[in-house]
């Protein structure tokens, strides 16, 4: 006989199709850290850009990092923005760091807005960043070493950051299809779950 | 609520910048961050008696991040891009609940524990 105890959802819960629950602590806290190696990266190079040091460490280019740093369009990126681009990088590593570690461990369910924010700025802004890396080397013609070092981190944390909005649009797609009406949903989204959403998360207990 | 403590922190950063980057052609530089720490501290520690006043915070997030990029040519002087940077790092923070870590309200009877 199952008690009304055991029909409650867990607080750390598998998510389908993911045999573990891409929202437990450990998940979240690698994507964290990975994050925040490349905030510290990017701050080095932002600290030269505003003149705090005098060189960047590049073990495999050379001058090439402060090339890339000085050049007309890192400048140029600066007078557009205000803020030296490797400041912003740094900015943009440490909202991923904020975003990985805000929530409970039932996120994917229970707050989709912080998991889809997350997974928004992650992804899209993560193969973004990459790209202009990659863009700004080959214009300038000269590489930077820390700087690839970010875009890879970048692609890591995409890699590591997939399952958990996978398993959040995967529930937001199930809500959908129970009650296909917006003002449900969008509190939902919110979480403040409508009483389909609440009998789609159960339903969905691994 | 560890975001209203973070908040709390950058505005009292924001009041200690606003002696540091001083200009004396321009009063500004000093009451535009005084001010905006003050109200970061204010909404902070309402934001622990009020649920989403700390969304306040966004807005003068936005005033100084408008502010810094405006105000001078840029790239412009340390106290702008302080504010910026500042701005930005706020806007960050003010958007996160104060139980983040905790499942939202119309989520908790439905749990099997106290979490």
């Amino acid at each position: 006989m199952v008690t009304v105890e055991e029909q409650r959802l867990s607080p750390d819960a598998k998510a389908p199709p993911f045999h573990y629950n891409p929202s437990s602590i450990v998940q979240r806290a690698r994507i964290a850290m990975l994050a925040f190696v490349a905030a510290a990266i990017s701050f080095y190079l932002a600290a030269y850009q505003w003149g705090w040091i005098e060189g960047v460490w590049d073990p495999f280019f050379g001058a090439g990092s402060e090339t890339v740093l000085t050049s007309e369009e890192s400048e140029a990126m600066h007078r557009i923005i205000g803020l030296p681009d490797a400041a912003l990088g740094s900015w943009a590593y440490l909202t991923e760091v904020v975003l990985a570690m805000a929530g409970s461990t039932r996120r994917w369910q229970f707050r989709p807005w912080l998991v889809m924010l997350f997974g928004l700025d992650v992804i899209p802004l993560g193969i973004v960043s990459v790209v202009l890396v990659v863009l700004q080397g080959i214009a300038v013609g000269a590489w930077c070493t820390p700087c690839l070092v970010t875009a890879a981190i970048s692609l890591v944390l995409v890699f590591l950051a997939y399952d958990e909005i996978w398993s959040c649009a995967k529930y937001l797609r199930h809500v959908w299809k129970r009650q296909p009406e917006l003002g449900p949903f969008w509190r939902t989204f919110w979480g403040n779950p409508s009483p389909r959403a609440i009998d789609v998360a159960y339903e969905m207990r691994s | 609520m560890w975001p209203r403590i973070v908040e709390a922190l950058l505005g009292a950063w924001l009041i200690v910048s606003s002696f540091v980057f001083t200009r004396p052609e321009a009063t500004d530089v000093t009451v535009v961050p005084l001010v905006a720490g003050v109200l970061v501290l204010l909404t902070a520690g309402l934001a622990t008696k009020m649920r989403l006043a700390h969304l306040f915070v966004l807005v003068v997030a936005v005033g100084l991040i408008a502010w810094g990029w405006a105000r001078f040519p840029r790239p412009g002087p340390a106290a702008a891009q302080n504010a910026i940077l500042v701005g930005l790092t706020l806007g960050l923070v003010g958007i996160i609940p104060n139980q983040a870590s905790q499942p939202p309200p119309g989520w908790r009877p439905h749990l099997d524990s106290g979490d």
